[in-house]
């Protein structure tokens, strides 16, 4: 009997395919056994030694995640110890204006700690200006920090 | 020219900046000179930067800072645990800086009452207590932008969590009893409050907070003048020697480091009452919304809400074992009914055991006994609801620019092992 060589290299692709699909699709023998009580209990104290551990950051924004109330530090990038408060650094070196001009009257704590739109970064200049005793800005060193504030310190990053 | 010198001249220049060294923008940043900074040593940070480090040499431990200059700071939900909150737990929020109040000017302490009143009057702290009745109240107090983090997208100000919320005995004297007694006159409608502090910028002719609120609710025979705090002098940070005490209402009404009445024929438009600051949009708004002043309404009674203050977020709780889970619940001007706690994701609720108040305005203490069904995590949920029946949301209510009256469940996180 002669084989027609076009079926042999057929069959050999399948098996081939079907040797791929078992090595990279999970099997059923693969799942845990959950019913396993002392494989799942230590997976339950890792589970719970961890939780505490989970960086504010990675967490993804959820207004009600109770991990919120363990990872306390609003403004994790503040820095007191480093020269401009952990301000991230930009090629325009705003964070030296952001420095100067903010720490004349607070802390560049309150302000590392913002999340707030482009929109409401310029009011809040504006009223800094208007009502806080904040001095003039001139209109590029302000446009120069808007940028920043916005790129920074918004809900948009 | 270094940064502290900014007041006295106000042009900063880059180059100026560049000068000064990161002790300086030490000093800048504490807002004080600090003696000694030369013996610093590099990479140690002064106690009053440090943002992990208790602020005990406030009479403050435990708190969580937001901001240390003007100094905030919150309370993590189990530190609250107390039925009265511990001078210690007491959170701090300034607007501006606080007063030195040294022995001098304790004992020339004084507080005027005029405006529109028959016969505007100076009182001594001796005065008050001799002239009207002492009286002790638990009182909840709350931060109009408590919950403000959980906004979005972002509210501006300080990002309070939970804990800008506590339950002290204050005493001292009814603001009715005073207000009354210099005679209000028909016309008086508002009340404008003014304090010692300074403002940040260091204009002395500015205020950092200067509210008030409707002669109505300043009448409410709860609200006083006071110069203790759980029979223990009030610490610096909240307002010694004398403060309002106005609950209910965003905390800001209570006036700490208070110097000063005044009543008017017309809303009060001192520090941080035009604007958006503890204003609300006048109608719901769409998150994100850029709304004009004109269109912002001022904020009165707080919104109803609890905490868990027990156990801590993150406790492993033995499987079978029965444990207690508790807390406090408020609702500004109202009572709170009932309180219901949920271990599934709100797919069903509980009734918690609710204590009536002390007195009206003290938070009200509730708790449950709960078992965990299974290993795993698990978050316990509380939800209150006031006498009018409001209930807290599941989610943030409606968002506004200044992110106030956030009043979501408070979920804590448990685990069974």
């Amino acid at each position: 009997m002669k084989l027609n060589p076009a079926i042999i290299v057929l069959s050999f692709l399948f098996a081939l395919m079907i040797g791929f699909m078992w090595v990279i699709y999970p099997r059923y023998t693969d799942i845990p056994d959950v019913t396993d009580l002392k494989h799942r209990n230590v997976d339950f104290v890792a589970l719970a030694d961890e939780w505490r551990k989970t960086p504010s950051y990675i967490v993804t924004f959820n207004a009600l995640d109770p991990s919120y109330e363990v990872t306390t530090s609003t403004n994790s990038l503040f820095d007191p110890s480093d020269d401009y408060f952990g301000l991230p650094r930009d090629n325009q070196k705003t964070f030296e204006l952001v420095e100067a001009y903010c720490t004349a009257c607070h802390s560049l704590s309150i302000v590392m700690q913002q999340k707030a739109t482009p929109e409401r970064w310029e009011e809040l200049l504006d009223w800094m200006e208007k009502k806080q005793g904040m001095q003039k800005l001139p209109p590029e060193d302000e446009m120069l920090i808007l940028e920043y504030l916005s790129t920074h310190f918004s809900s948009s990053q | 020219m270094s940064n502290i010198n900014h007041k006295a001249n106000k042009t900063i220049s880059r180059r100026t900046i560049l000068r000064s060294g990161s002790s300086l923008g030490l000093v800048a940043a504490i807002g004080a000179p600090i003696p000694f900074l030369s013996n610093l040593k590099p990479g140690l940070v002064p106690v009053a930067l440090a943002q992990t480090t208790p602020f005990d040499e406030y009479g403050k431990s435990g708190l969580t800072v937001l901001n240390d200059r003007p100094l905030n700071m919150e309370t993590p939900p189990h530190l609250l645990d107390d039925r009265i909150t511990p001078r210690e737990r007491f959170f701090v929020r300034n607007n501006g800086l606080p007063p030195t109040v040294d022995e001098a000017a304790l004992e020339n302490w004084t507080i005027t009452i005029d405006g529109l009143v028959d016969k505007p009057l100076t009182f001594s702290i001796d005065d008050l207590k001799r002239q009207f009745d002492t009286v002790t109240l638990q009182l909840q107090m709350e931060c109009g932008g408590n919950g403000r983090k959980f906004y979005e997208p972002g509210a501006s100000g300080n990002q309070w969590t939970f804990g800008a919320i506590g339950c002290a005995e204050w005493t001292g004297v009814r603001l009715k009893d005073v207000l009354e007694s210099v005679g209000v006159k028909p016309e008086a409608i508002y009340t404008a409050h003014y304090g010692a502090d300074s403002h940040l910028s260091g204009d002395s002719s500015k205020q950092p907070l200067s509210r008030g609120m409707p002669i109505s609710k300043a009448l409410d025979e709860h609200n006083i003048i006071a110069w203790a705090m759980n029979g223990d002098s009030i610490p610096a940070l909240n307002g010694a020697p004398l403060r309002l005490v106005v609950p209910g209402w965003p905390g800001s009404c209570s006036q700490k480091w208070l110097t000063r009445i005044s009543l008017r024929d017309k809303v009060h438009d001192g520090a941080k009452m035009m604007g958006k600051a503890y204003r609300v949009p006048a109608f719901p708004v769409p998150s994100g919304t850029s709304v004009k002043d004109k269109n912002m309404k001022i904020i009165e009674s707080m919104p109803v809400k609890s905490l868990i203050t027990f156990p801590e977020t993150g406790t492993k709780i033995k499987l079978g074992n029965a444990f207690e889970i508790r807390g406090h619940a408020w609702a500004g001007d109202l009572n709170v009914s009932t309180v219901d706690i949920s271990l599934d994701f709100g797919a069903t609720w509980k009734k918690a055991t609710l204590e009536p108040p002390v007195n009206k305005y003290a938070w009200q203490h509730w708790s449950a006994m709960l078992t965990l069904p299974d290993n795993g995590y698990f978050e316990i949920w509380a939800r209150a609801t006031d006498s009018k029946g409001h209930m807290q949301p599941p989610v943030t209510p409606g968002w506004n620019p200044k992110g106030y009256l956030n009043n979501m469940q408070h979920r804590i996180a448990v685990f069974g092992i």
